[in-house]
């Protein structure tokens, strides 16, 4: 059997078995960690939220279909709970809110006096009698101090947030829609599943005569995901096909064009593997980018077979390959010791693919014997630029200075939000009234008590804030309540009971039922403290879904805001606060500091591993100024690529970063192939394969440059950029004096 | 005779309104609380009670909600039906609609043994349903109260009587 076919028969059992034992990790944990708070948002209820607007001019239209799709998604498997109106506290909710009665609207002092008890106790009597109150009379007898009264009167009383109910549906503000509310079922994100889902309801309401808004976390990521998978797509197709037929022009023969392309196959497939048996899963970053680092490995049989002519030039080849690869490889090892699962799969994705397949290239193109390369028209005399290193350092010490000038260098945004879903955002906004999705201020404590008496205090700098045109309005648990007293001491059950001692009779009421008032009264009074465990059945309550949460043994509070102008001087007016318990959340800002963070630590990683790569390359090579003059060629040009990239990408972020190194492995290949030619004829070789694999290159990036979204056209421009950028670098030599070829 | 066509032909429309009094029984009251207004059922099957004593309120109650008023100009406060109160609040609007389908959909109908006229048992068919007994009690084509047990001892009689 021929190597190629050897090789060929291994790539499809190591095909077979990545798709057997695979496991695509495509937790954004993976890469931003557990504590980012924004990766966990499509598993918290707002994350697993969707809003479906059914959009007709008719009212009892719309209406009858919400309600009727809304009948049918109450018992979808993906449902867990279906809103069309605004519900009745359920019994369980009216118990818990009658246990916590005291923490929720905490009776003033003035509410044990006798007048107010007789009062609120002759209003719970009325209340026998009237349609609104009947059903909870029976606890408003029980609770003179009205603190039970006045908390189901805050909750049930319409809101500013509320929205117009049409035959027992919510409608849009702007009338244009009937609404339904849907909380889909904690089960892990998954596009596809999403994406059927979502489409199942457009189908619906379109059966139904009418048109669909469908705007939530995870319907949005399942869009844009699909999207960029679309684009990847259409990326791959085009790249693969320009390099097939690049492939077949340059090399002419079948088993040539499978020399090029096993090694990447192998490498990819070893590689995966690999990180599933180090990592228990392949997290899709390092297959995305992992699978673009080995895109290096293409470059390994163009240099073999651009220097077969003679067993030497093969040989020396192949040692230059090795060193290239393991320089490279090394540096990618150090991802390991960055400590983000995503990024330490990439560093062994990429080292142990490019090992693999620069051993594959080696193995092929020894016992492979191609038709000729087609011919190139290298140069005739190398360029040779005077005081190279000086000039060189000189260089990569200007791009980095105005790099490091350069506003806004991280800025970038993670994903590329289509207009279409920009454009259904807004138009919910007029539907509903969005609050802010980027803005929020958060109150943290361990108890319901506390979290309530700090939104007590924040309530006046909001008012001020609305006052001040800062924002236009603000909701959170405490503005669903009564306001609380400033102080809230309660007598003793004993001095209650003397107190009430001939209230009853003048109120209306039996005198025995004291009895049943006191053990309500003591019940109330010595309710502990409510912590997280205690949150859970409030949290039921779609009104109040998602103002409270409990995060291990803390408490958070988020006080959503609407139309913030000027969120500086909101942040700066929360800050006067002083308490550590109440912050303002610019959540862009925190994503942005992630994401900084996350660059920082794989740079510095990254430079970790280059420099393990260049003292493995002196060691290799034993020739410092060919060494010196690699690492600096690879220096200013990665850095005139990091720049130019940044000017035009409006900014550099991890993305780039990962970009970069595969450019500076690029480099090295390079650099080593054209700085440690010994004379003209290697040199033109060399030339030859590194025009070769640079062209190769630049197919497959560009095109990911050109029809790529978002992230994926940032690494294309990033490449294209720097493979230019190495090629011109490392075609200049530093000295015209050749030495005379050895025979 | 059988529960269903005891309760069927009781609608009363706007043409026909009644007057009611309803008596409320509870532990904490040495006498029952007492309340009198007018009730019918509005054309698209809402009930609505315009209860005169002891103080003005005017609901009106649908499928899912109440909607409440001082007065018959002012502002209403629409509020969800309140899971305890449901099939209270079901049955006196299905009954007095005349919707013997729909009541016999959402209740089991018992007619009772004894009395001058029938006495119907509603139970709920829902089984989240709060405990509560419901019983119509008639003469005829007469229906003249609704007899509600509560949880906590509390017990609703609602009389009727034809306007003439």
């Amino acid at each position: 059997m021929t190597p190629v076919r050897a090789a060929l028969a291994l790539a499809v059992l190591l095909g077979m078995l990545a798709a057997a034992l695979l496991e695509i990790d495509t937790d954004a944990r993976g890469l931003l960690g557990d504590d980012s708070g924004v990766t966990a948002a499509l598993d918290t209820p707002e994350g697993r939220s969707l809003t479906l607007a059914i959009i007709d001019p008719d009212p009892d239209k719309r209406t009858l279909l919400a309600s009727r799709i809304a009948a049918d998604l109450s018992d979808h498997p993906l449902v867990h709970r279906v809103t069309t109106a605004p519900g009745a506290p359920s019994p369980e909710l009216l118990d818990w809110l009658w246990r916590h009665r005291f923490v929720l609207a905490p009776p003033a002092q003035a509410a044990f006096t006798p007048d107010s008890l007789v009062s609120e106790m002759r209003r719970a009597r009325a209340a026998l009698v009237s349609a609104s109150g009947g059903a909870l009379a029976d606890r408003y007898l029980r609770d003179p101090t009205g603190s039970f009264r006045r908390i189901v009167t805050a909750l049930t009383e319409a809101s500013e947030t509320a929205l117009p109910v049409h035959r027992a549906v919510l409608q849009a503000r702007d009338d244009s829609a009937a609404l339904i509310f849907i909380e889909l079922q904690d089960t892990p994100f998954d596009v596809a599943t999403q994406a059927a889902f979502d489409a199942d309801l457009r189908q619906r309401v379109s059966a139904g005569g009418a048109d669909a808004l469908l705007i939530g976390p995870r319907a949005i990521s399942a869009e844009i995901s699909n999207r960029i998978a679309t684009r990847s797509k259409l990326a791959a197709a085009v790249a693969s096909a320009l390099l097939l037929l690049w492939l077949v022009c340059v090399v002419r023969a079948a088993s040539a064009v499978l020399t090029c392309l096993l090694p990447l196959a192998l490498g990819f497939g070893a590689a995966a593997l690999l990180v599933q048996v180090s990592f228990g899963s392949v997290h899709v970053i390092a297959l995305g980018f992992g699978g673009a680092l080995l895109g290096l490995a293409m470059d390994y049989p163009l240099h073999l077979l651009a220097h077969r002519a003679e067993p030497e030039q093969s040989n020396r080849a192949r040692r230059y390959v090795a060193i290239g690869a393991a320089t490279t490889a090394i540096a990618f090892l150090a991802l390991l010791g960055s400590g983000i699962p995503a990024i330490a799969q990439i560093g062994l994705f990429g080292a142990s693919g490019l090992i693999v397949a620069a051993a594959c290239a080696a193995w092929l193109a020894g016992g492979n014997r191609p038709a000729g390369l087609r011919s190139f028209a290298p140069l005739k005399r190398p360029l040779v630029i005077p005081h190279k290193l000086p000039v060189l350092a000189a260089f990569a010490l200007t791009c980095a200075v105005v790099l490091w000038q350069l506003p806004g260098q991280t800025s970038r945004r993670l994903v590329e939000v289509a207009p279409r879903i920009v454009d259904s955002i807004e138009r919910l906004d007029r539907m509903v009234g969005l609050p802010s999705g980027r803005y929020r201020i958060e109150v943290t404590g361990t108890t319901l008590a506390e979290i309530l008496v700090r939104q007590a205090r924040l309530a006046g700098t909001l008012q001020a804030a609305r006052r001040e045109g800062l924002i236009t309005r603000s909701e959170m648990l405490g503005s669903h309540l009564p306001e609380r007293p400033a102080t809230s001491g309660f007598p003793s059950p004993e001095t209650l009971s003397d107190t009430l001692s001939g209230l009853l009779a003048e109120a209306g009421l039996e005198p025995d039922f004291k009895d049943a008032i006191i053990a309500a009264y003591r019940a109330a009074r010595d309710t502990p403290p409510t912590g997280p465990d205690a949150l859970r059945p409030l949290n039921r309550f779609a009104a109040i879904s998602g103002l409270i949460r409990a995060d291990g043994d803390i408490l958070r509070a988020p006080v959503r805001l609407w139309n913030i102008e000027a969120p500086e001087r909101l942040a700066k007016a929360v800050a006067d606060l002083g308490l550590d318990d109440i912050a303002f959340i610019d959540q862009e800002k925190s994503i942005a500091s992630g994401l900084d963070e996350l660059s920082a630590r794989v740079t510095l990683w990254l430079a970790a591993g280059a420099m393990a790569g260049l003292v493995f390359l002196s060691l290799a090579v034993r020739r410092p100024a060919a060494v010196a003059e690699i690492a600096l060629g690879c220096l200013a040009a990665g850095l005139l690529t990091a720049l130019l990239a940044s000017l035009l990408t409006g900014g550099l972020g991890v993305f780039h970063i990962v970009a970069l190194t595969l450019v500076i492995g690029i480099g090295i290949d390079y650099g080593i192939f054209l700085t440690l030619s010994e004379n003209d004829e290697q040199y033109a070789a060399a030339v030859r394969s590194v025009l070769l694999c640079a062209a190769t290159t630049l197919i497959a990036f560009l095109t990911m440059a050109l029809f790529g979204v978002s992230v994926l056209a940032d690494i294309g421009m990033t490449v294209s950029i720097g493979v230019v950028a190495m090629v011109g670098v490392n075609l200049a030599r530093r000295t015209i004096s050749l030495p005379a070829k050895k025979k | 005779m059988s529960a269903r066509s005891a309760i069927a032909g009781l609608k009363i429309g706007p043409a026909d309104k009644v007057d009611y009094r309803e008596e409320v029984h509870h532990p904490a009251l040495p006498r029952p609380e007492i309340a009198r207004g007018v009730l019918w059922v509005t054309a698209d099957g809402h009930l609505l009670k315009d209860q005169h004593m002891p103080r003005r309120e005017i609901s009106e109650i649908g499928e899912a909600f109440i909607s409440v008023r001082a007065t018959p100009e002012g502002p209403a406060n629409l509020l969800p039906i309140p899971a305890e109160v449901r099939p209270m609040l079901d049955a006196i609007r299905l009954v007095i609609a005349g919707d013997t389908e729909a009541t016999a959909d959402e209740f089991v109908l018992d007619l009772l043994p004894g009395g001058p006229g029938w006495r119907v048992r509603l139970v709920s068919r829902d089984p989240e349903a709060p405990e509560m007994q419901i019983a119509l009690i008639g003469c005829g084509t007469v229906l003249q109260a609704i007899e509600i047990e509560q949880a906590r001892g509390v017990r609703r009689i609602m009389t009727f009587e034809r306007q003439p």
